[in-house]
């Protein structure tokens, strides 16, 4: 007979059986310390040497320990799975290091060259070979904000409208317009600022300056964030479009107020990634920019710094010190766009109060 | 295991209820599958507060309550689902044939390979045919199948009820099925693997009437070589196809267990007063 206990309120307390107790930690991690063991032994006793044979060898005598492991407990099944979780391990860990040894580089290389003064000087007050305790990027921090604010200021409501076109409107160009953010996702960035030289610089009295480079990022930034935008906006559920439009509201109003707050982070995301790829692009500001070593404070005129531009110009200096200078500005750059992305992010997400 | 006595009956459920009596003698298949005192949590929050509950070897167990209750988080801690939830915890012991499915070592896998589940809402494979659709489980769960997988396509979709609206389009992909063709086509595909138990979490909940009577119909099929749980929120359904009624209620609280018993009882005579209540319609 099946009967009901509802017994008197015990203090149970709340476990995670799914998770491996320690007991069961025990061999996972012996057979870690085990293949750790043969791959120093192995390393010493054959010709393979150096990081990468430690590396290689250890991934092997690891995932063939849990998988044996695995065998011996729950069979082959599970011993694949094992072997499947291994290499996705490996995977994310030879995907990880080249970055995590650029940052580490770039830290370590552009720190030398930081000292408070680099980010309040400019470089009116010295040239590439001077001593590091000279001059600084503030000029070119300047430069890369304006550019930054200009060129989204361009293009977010362009992407965001041509998305909207795209999965809100769907009208009959539609697909010809898709085609040509894909075709335009693949212009090479020298071109995007070949365009702007030739088509508003060459042929009228303008001269290089920071809303001509905007223009020329703009241009690569658009394709980026309309295929994101658009991605995001297809993920908003058809249901939520309808009970809009259920309640008597225009498509405007149901885009405007249900559709595109949905789709809020997912647009913060969109941005994002279209900073990121202008943030470092050196070449569509050759040819637009025009040269600064003041900070410029009229984006309309006159020409402007930017921190991509001083890292190409240290580099082009050949010099210890120039090179040194650029390592720091490399670092400078990924210190900014690291902070625009925190400052989005805290700013974009609605905060909603979870009781 | 079960009273078979007429009682008076105080509403029209009860009448469809007695209605299901199991015949004498015939053997009960599947495997039992007992909760004991099953505690579910969400981080701190306590969703599913000590239930015991004892599903014996070849019955139909429904269970019923508001929305909130815990049934279905109740359901997912009986073929371990509920650990997807990253913050999810548990307290208390499920035993399948009676050994605890949470105990250390346990093969989970194997599991939920004995204790199938049909959602609420179906959810065929979209990439695969109605046919590959059915024997997704062999292929899934590696399991090496020996006998003709056209005879198994066959039996397990007869037993489902939908061999003959699909058997000539067995190459045909499952979205062009009907809502309820595909929730029986899900229940095909948990079929073919052979489990044990059954777990069905609002199966019906969003068919039409017709379908839904062809579920009813297959769940009383396969109560006769299976353990069958499911979740309802039909009282009428509940009626039809349980021969046990489990009654979940959150009173502001974490959802209890209130009131387990024989079908016909439950809807004609509970003992607890709450219970009563939500059968006869009154809340809920």
């Amino acid at each position: 007979m099946t009967t009901a206990s509802i017994t008197a309120k015990s203090p149970v307390a709340p476990r995670k059986p799914w998770k491996a107790t320690k007991a069961e930690l025990i061999p996972v991690v012996g057979a870690l310390a085990l293949a750790a063991f043969l791959d120093v032994v192995v390393v010493a006793v054959t010709p393979m040497k150096g990081k990468l044979a430690y590396a290689l060898l250890f991934f092997i005598f690891a995932a063939g320990l849990q998988m044996a492991l695995k065998w011996r407990n729950l069979g082959r099944r599970a011993a694949i799975d094992s072997l499947a979780g291994s290499v996705a391990i490996a995977g994310a860990a030879i995907a990880f290091t080249p970055v995590l040894s650029l940052l580490a580089t770039t830290v370590i290389k552009g720190a030398k060259g930081l000292y408070p003064g680099f980010f309040i000087h400019d470089m009116s007050v010295a040239n590439y070979q001077s001593p590091l305790n000279q001059g600084g990027v503030v000029q070119a921090i300047v430069g890369t904000l304006y550019l930054i604010v200009l060129a989204t200021a361009i293009s977010l409501p362009l992407s965001v409208l041509t998305a909207l076109y795209l999965t809100e409107i769907r009208g009959k160009a539609s697909g010809f317009i898709q085609f040509l953010v894909q075709a335009m996702s693949g212009i090479p960035s020298v071109v995007a600022g070949i365009f702007i030289y030739s088509a508003l610089l060459l042929t009228t009295s303008l001269r290089g300056s920071t809303i001509m480079a905007a223009l020329a990022l703009a241009i690569l930034m658009i394709p980026t964030v309309t295929r994101t935008a658009q991605e995001v906006l297809l993920l908003v559920p058809e249901d939520l479009r309808e009970a809009g439009l259920a309640l008597g509201a225009t498509q405007w109003k149901t885009v405007a107020t249900i559709v595109v707050p949905a789709a809020r982070n997912g647009l913060i995301t969109a941005v994002i990634l279209g900073v990121a790829r202008i943030a470092g692009e050196t070449a569509p500001l050759l040819f637009t920019l025009g040269v600064s070593n003041k900070i410029n404070w009229n984006p309309f005129s006159g020409g402007q710094s930017a921190l991509p531009y001083y890292v190409w110009s240290g580099l082009g200096d050949g010099t210890e010190l120039g090179i040194d200078r650029a390592w720091s500005g490399i670092l400078v750059l990924l210190m900014l766009v690291l902070t625009l992305f925190v400052v989005a992010r805290i700013f974009g997400t609605r905060k909603v109060k979870i009781k | 295991m079960m009273s078979t006595e007429n009682s008076p009956q105080t509403n029209s459920l009860a009448g469809v209820a007695a209605a299901r009596v199991r015949e004498p003698g015939s053997a009960p298949l599947g495997s039992g599958l007992e909760a004991r005192g099953v505690h579910a949590w969400f981080g701190s929050h306590l969703a599913l507060e000590n239930v015991s509950l004892d599903f014996a070897a070849g019955t139909v167990t429904a269970l019923i309550g508001p929305s909130g209750c815990g049934k279905s988080t109740f359901i997912r801690t009986l073929n371990r689902m509920h650990e997807f939830i990253p913050s999810a915890a548990m307290a208390g012991e499920v035993l399948l044939d009676g050994k605890d499915i949470y105990a250390s070592g346990t093969d989970v896998t194997r599991i939920r390979l004995q204790i199938g589940m049909v959602f609420q809402k179906p959810n065929p494979f979209p990439s695969m045919t109605i046919g590959e659709n059915v024997l997704a489980g062999l292929k899934l769960a590696q399991i090496k199948y020996d006998g003709n997988k056209d005879d198994l396509m066959e039996e397990t979709l007869v037993r489902a009820g939908l061999w003959n609206e699909v058997k000539d389009r067995l190459g045909a992909h499952a979205g062009g099925l009907s809502g309820g063709q595909q929730q029986r086509l899900c229940i095909a595909r948990s079929l073919a693997v052979n489990p044990k138990v059954l777990l069905m979490d609002e199966p019906c909940s969003a068919l039409d009437p017709g379908s839904t009577l062809r579920i009813e119909d297959t769940i009383s099929q396969l109560s006769k070589t299976m353990t069958i749980v499911i979740v309802t929120h039909n009282m009428q359904q509940a009626a039809r196809v349980s021969d046990y009624t489990a009654f979940f209620l959150a009173d502001g609280g974490p959802g209890q267990m209130i009131e387990v018993g024989p079908t016909n009882e439950m809807f004609s005579r509970p003992k607890d007063e709450r219970t009563e209540n939500y059968v006869s319609g009154r809340f809920g």
